[in-house]
């Protein structure tokens, strides 16, 4: 019997509640010590011959018959009011077949409200201002320089502490600080808690803001198919897609198809629909024919989301002893023009360390610059910045190891949400991973600055705290064919983290069949429902459901098998895609000679996510160990070596977790030391438009990487044991780097990214 | 927009006199990112690449003439005596930049950041400049004549660059990751004349063009005079001396404080580039190679 | 304006914007989308191609340049359902995450194993500088980088 259960469910960084439909019994988790035939094996990407070989079609490949392509013309203002826009000199232009804007387009809420698909006032550089939509790139483009607008500009504010400040240029209406407060957590008397401290640390952080740059910039393709609308999109949820473009248009949702079955990297800038997914539908719906609007790495760096900016301050307090006693965290995020979710800066500071007096306090505030979007681990990897640094700070500060001020301070309860973890390995990460880079290698940090002299290398370290549970609701659908082979459809998408693979070994570890005889579809909105790719969730929610599907395909067989076999269901066995009788392994029939002798599709199986447990916190854990050399003189840091260890519960592809390890730990190294972001103030221009001013990580610079994994399933999570391990490599990596600089050198940088001109700068500082 | 493809030089000089609107593209590294992300739409274009004049590349008369269309690979495979010259060019993007890249190019576009720039200004080169009515050569700085602006004529096309052949230690380092220009921060190159017993050195990315630094050239070679070290090489001149050279290598940078506010740091990075090449080249005489 | 250029081993023939880059014609006109583009700047090595034998950004060529000229592309290293082993090596080793850079590094790579058949690591690292990759962190495609040269260095007498 279907019933609906209330849950509270975290996802990124923030707990939710939510209704979901509970269809019947979930499965008992697979256990610790459970043997596995495909689970937990190096299985290579299912679509990999596809990706390498140039065939994979992603939506920025897709010029289906027809097709006109759309550009948009974007404000040059950072705040604007259009006081007149006329389009006819664009509309004669060669080619050009249509030109949208506010005038002949209906106001569409966009951004919770905040905004309008074509608003007549203009919030950073980069805000859309009208379509053209030609019959090529290259005249669409050009059309957009005849589009005549008169602006009236307006004051701006680009940085978050000057739009704090009283009279400030207004962002929206209701003031500059996102739910017109800020937000605070408290438990304890922090004060207090200082007044018993040996020793205080307090440290200044900045963290910049920061691109995806996924390689696939965004873009949607659409077509109508009679009153269908039909749009590929490059998307972490196309079941979201399909609700934001209804409700714009006004269409009922089973009028709407989105597709997403290749997708070339998203890192949580694609969460939602975009301007640009709307203004295709609505242009093809005028001009009946396929549009395509597909991002230009400038437009990717302007309009595409960010993570965005913090100035954080934090104050830490310890017994001599290294007890902890007090933390106290401010912290504010820039969360651009239109960011309707405030960034959970705070989440390390409140929960990471056992400590009983912590207060909290966290600002979100809006500037006239490009909207703030979700990028792997908001909040976390910024507010572990803060956190790891001033903990590392303190134990030099004490002359305790940094480690062992950790172990000090473990936190063996949720003391945020008071009630027990689902598990926690972090004990076991932390020593792995200190084994690996030889921890104990690590010197004491300089009490005066080296500011010459040969390179000096350091260590330094930092922990990982995050959600990654997954949740209910997700649906699976398998189906077994005559020959043997079965099919599985689940409504994910893979954004490039091998979802289509590892959701692939499930269903053939049930069904005891070789991964090639399975084949995963994904990405299409008439497969069954799963939820938006992020949080680190998309296998701990749709794996479940896969994993249900499959075992209810399985027990139909078993079930034929034993008609056929005339024995009780309780007597087969499935092994190795044969059905036999147990004991007897002659007297059986292999998978494909039993469909063969059944009708066409009878044996298949639905499945979906069980709710989470309730009263217990399930976070993912880990920590990262790095090591640096520093060129005194110049300034320059080199990472040598990463090592990261995480427990994020069972690992179902060893190979895909080590490249999801290697690409988070990349990232944070981008932002630890090169990746920057800048809005000029004076302009509100983006200064950086593309992969010549700002600074992806090159195979040149990168560290050796050593990925190990706790790989212990959780033992109430999810019926998997499994955890998401999308986001937590990315978490505590700017820290460690930071913490290794500061080791070699004795002096701590805590503006990131740590720059050579920082560095010497902060060795000047102290001279 | 007009897209003409000569095949000899003559063809292209003709065109370029009628035409004194089209932009010449050869490796095309920065005029198509311009075209491709709608930020110049010029009337028309002129393809040097299939112009064999502006391939030549090798020694003429005791000088190196390099062809403005050679790219940076062919720099690195047949110019490898020209040792800062061939650094230089490994420091140019990637091989699929370096495969199209040209010296002609990076003239052309007279960016403060193009890393073959304190090369020829190091080398103290002539730029060879052709129109309709012949070719002529112009000093390098008459040529860059600032930020993003060349002497060229408007019916010109730059053929190459010429410089004398000079025996001695040199090299070209630069301070900041490649390929992302926010952070080039400074590159320098340094020159060792043993005939003429003089020190050249030249600096990019930290001014309106390349700059060279004559104060802290001349101050360099009369230390190494004092010192002896023009005639035996172990003969080094003091630290102190030497760090005076990189302060006023350091001194001639003109760098501005950008949104980063790395001015002073530009500055002090050109010191540490000073300071080491000046190193760098006093071992590798004293290493033996005078050459 | 008409280009006529040989794309892998076949005359093409098509018409583009004069301002169009050779990436705008295999992709927009000849269908041809497995050089991927992705910052049309010459600094992410994603449209990756052969001109002439020579190791070039599409995007960076002009579609005119490329007149009369060979072309080859991703595409014409695989023949019929067959990977090129590059490519294998890629999959074997994890070297694919979302795999929009993956086939202009299989460019590079197969470039780079023609002129140096067991190249070290800085040599690789060197010969993918222009190539940018944002997921994979980039340590599989150097296993699938060394993979590859075993391979090809085992298969050749």
């Amino acid at each position: 019997m279907p019933r609906i259960i209330k849950q509270r469910v975290e996802f990124e960084g923030r707990v939710e509640e939510r209704n979901v439909v509970i269809e019947g019994d979930d499965l008992p988790v697979w256990p610790a010590g459970e043997r596995f035939q495909v689970i937990g094996t190096p299985v290579t990407r299912v679509d990999g011959a596809q990706r390498a070989g140039g065939t994979a079609r992603y939506t920025a490949d897709l010029y289906p018959a027809g097709v006109l392509h759309g550009a948009i013309l974007r404000s040059p203002h950072p705040h604007a009011r259009i006081r007149a826009l006329r389009t006819s000199r664009a509309e004669q232009a060669p080619g050009v077949r249509l030109v949208l804007s506010h005038r002949n387009t209906d106001a569409i809420p966009w951004y919770n409200g905040m905004s309008r698909i074509f608003d007549t006032e203009l919030r950073y550089v980069g805000d859309e201002v009208a379509l053209v939509v030609a019959d090529d790139a290259a005249a669409a483009r050009d059309a957009l320089d005849l589009i005549e607008v008169e602006y009236e500009p307006l004051p701006h504010v680009i940085d978050p502490l000057e739009a704090i400040r009283p009279g400030a240029p207004q962002v929206h209406p209701q003031g500059n600080v996102l739910g017109g407060a800020p937000e605070r957590y408290a438990r304890g008397d922090v004060e207090q808690g200082f007044l018993a401290a040996d020793a205080i640390v307090e440290l200044d952080v900045t963290t910049p803001d920061v691109l995806h740059h996924s390689m696939e910039t965004h873009g949607s393709v659409a077509w109508w198919e009679g009153d269908t609308l039909v749009i590929w999109d490059s998307t972490q949820h196309i079941f979201g897609v399909r609700r934001q473009v209804a409700a714009a248009l006004r269409i009922p949702l089973d009028r709407v198809r989105v597709l997403s079955p290749f997708m070339g990297g998203g890192f949580g800038g694609k969460n939602n629909a975009g301007k640009h997914t709307v203004l295709a539908a609505l242009a093809s719906r005028r001009l009946g024919r396929p549009v395509r609007i597909v991002f230009t790495r400038a437009e990717e760096s302007q309009a595409a989301g960010k993570r965005p900016r913090s100035v954080q301050r934090i104050r830490v307090g310890a017994r001599s002893d290294g007890t902890l006693v007090a933390i106290d965290y401010w912290g504010v995020s820039s969360i651009g023009a239109y960011r309707a979710i405030g960034t959970p800066l705070a989440g390390p500071a409140t929960e990471l360390y056992a400590c009983p007096n912590v207060r909290a306090e966290t600002l979100n505030v809006f500037t006239h610059t490009g909207p703030a979007a979700a990028f792997r681990a908001p909040g976390y990897v910024e507010g572990t910045c803060a956190l790891e640094c001033a903990i590392e700070a303190l134990a030099d500060q004490l002359e305790i190891d940094p480690l062992e001020l950790r172990l000090r301070n473990y936190a063996e309860a949720d003391q945020v949400l008071g009630r027990p973890y689902s598990s926690k390995f972090l004990r076991e990460a932390y020593a792995m991973g200190a084994r690996a880079i030889g921890w104990e290698r690590r010197a004491l940090t300089p009490r005066s600055p080296v500011r010459d002299g040969p390179p000096r290398r350091g260590l330094g370290m930092a922990t990982q705290l995050w959600g990654g549970s997954g949740s209910a609701p997700a649906y699976a659908e398998v189906r077994l064919n005559p020959d043997g082979t079965a099919e599985v459809r689940i409504g994910t998408q893979d954004i490039g983290t091998g979802t289509k693979t590892a959701l692939t070994q499930i269903a053939a570890e049930v069904l005891t069949l070789p991964v090639g005889k399975v084949t995963l579809s994904l990405g299409d909105t008439d497969f069954p429902y799963s939820p938006l790719s992020a949080g680190s969730q998309t296998l701990a929610s749709c794996g479940p459901a896969v994993r249900m599907a499959a075992d209810e395909a399985r027990r139909h067989l078993i079930d034929a098998a034993a008609s056929l076999l005339e024995v009780a269901p309780e007597d087969v066995r499935l092994e190795g895609g044969r059905l036999f009788v147990a004991g007897v392994p002659e007297r059986g029939l292999a998978i494909a000679e039993l469909t063969g002798q059944i009708g066409n599709f009878t044996i298949a199986g639905r499945g979906f996510r069980g709710p989470n447990p309730d009263g217990v916190t399930i976070r993912t854990w880990g920590a990262q160990f790095a090591e640096v050399e520093v060129d005194p003189e110049t300034g320059e840091v080199s990472v040598l070596r990463i090592v990261a260890c995480h427990d994020v519960g069972r690992v179902i592809n060893p190979l895909q977790y080590q490249s999801q390890i290697h690409g988070g730990v990349i990232q944070g190294l981008g932002m630890a030391l090169r990746e920057e972001h800048v809005t000029d103030p004076e302009t509100g221009a983006v200064l950086d438009l593309g992969f010549d001013a700002y600074a992806v990580p090159r195979i040149t610079g990168i560290p050796e990487i050593v990925a190990l994994a706790v790989d212990k399933p959780d033992p109430i999570a999810n019926n998997l044991g499994v955890k998401g391990v999308g986001e937590p490599p990315i978490i505590p990596t700017p820290a460690a780097i930071a913490n290794a600089v500061a080791n070699a050198l004795g002096v701590r940088v805590t503006s990131f990214p740590i720059t050579p001109a920082k560095v010497r700068a902060e060795l000047g500082r102290r001279a | 927009m007009d897209v003409f493809v000569p095949r000899t030089l003559d063809e292209a000089l003709e065109i370029k006199a009628a035409r004194p609107d089209a932009v010449p593209i050869a490796g095309g590294t920065d005029l198509m990112v311009e075209l491709n992300l709608n930020r110049r739409r010029p009337r028309a274009l002129l393809d040097v690449s299939r112009l064999a004049e502006l391939r030549r590349c090798g020694r003429e008369d005791g000088a190196v003439f390099l062809g403005a269309g050679v790219s940076y690979t062919r720099v690195i495979a047949e110019l490898p005596e020209c040792v800062p010259l061939a650094q230089a060019s490994r420091a140019v993007g990637s091989p699929q930049i370096r495969n199209r890249g040209t010296v002609g190019g990076n003239l052309g576009t007279a960016s403060p950041a193009g890393d073959a720039l304190p090369v020829l200004a190091a080398y103290d080169a002539e730029i060879v400049v052709a129109t309709r009515d012949g070719a002529r050569a112009l000093p390098w700085a008459q040529f860059l004549v600032g930020p993003k602006q060349t002497a060229l004529p408007p019916d010109g096309l730059i053929l190459g660059a010429r410089w004398r052949i000079a025996r001695g230690p040199g090299s070209f380092s630069k301070v900041g990751t490649r390929n992302a220009m926010v952070i080039a921060i400074a590159s320098l190159c340094l020159v060792l004349d043993e005939e003429q017993r003089a020190v050249r050195v030249a600096l990019g990315s930290v001014g309106p063009t390349v700059l060279r630094a004559p104060d802290a050239e001349a101050y360099a070679a009369e230390a190494m005079a004092r010192a002896g070290t023009w005639d035996d090489p172990a003969a080094l001149p003091a630290p102190r001396e030497i760090e005076e050279w990189a302060q006023r290598v350091a001194g001639a940078a003109r760098p501005i404080d950008d949104v980063r506010g790395t001015a002073a740091y530009r500055r002090h990075a050109c010191a540490a580039l000073a300071r080491r090449a000046l190193r760098w080249a006093l071992e590798d005489r004293r290493a033996g190679g005078r050459a | 304006m008409r280009v006529r250029v040989r794309v892998n081993g076949a005359w093409r023939t098509a018409e583009v914007w004069p301002g169009a880059s050779l990436l705008a014609l295999l992709r927009d006109a000849l269908g041809l989308c497995g050089s991927k583009n992705a910052c049309e700047q010459g600094e992410c090595g994603s449209c990756s191609v052969w001109l002439d034998g020579e190791l070039v950004c599409a995007c960076l060529v002009l579609a005119a340049q490329a007149d009369g000229r060979e072309v080859r592309t991703v595409e014409g290293l695989t023949t019929g359902e067959d990977l090129h082993p590059v490519q294998r090596a890629f999959v074997e080793a994890g070297a694919v995450q979302c795999g929009f850079c993956t086939p202009g590094f299989v460019v590079a790579v197969v470039d780079l194993l023609s002129r140096d058949p067991d190249p070290d690591e800085p040599r690789i690292r060197e010969a993918l500088s222009g190539n940018l990759c944002r997921c994979t962190g980039y340590q599989k495609i150097l296993d699938a980088v060394r993979l590859a040269a075993s391979k090809l260095g085992g298969s050749s007498p």
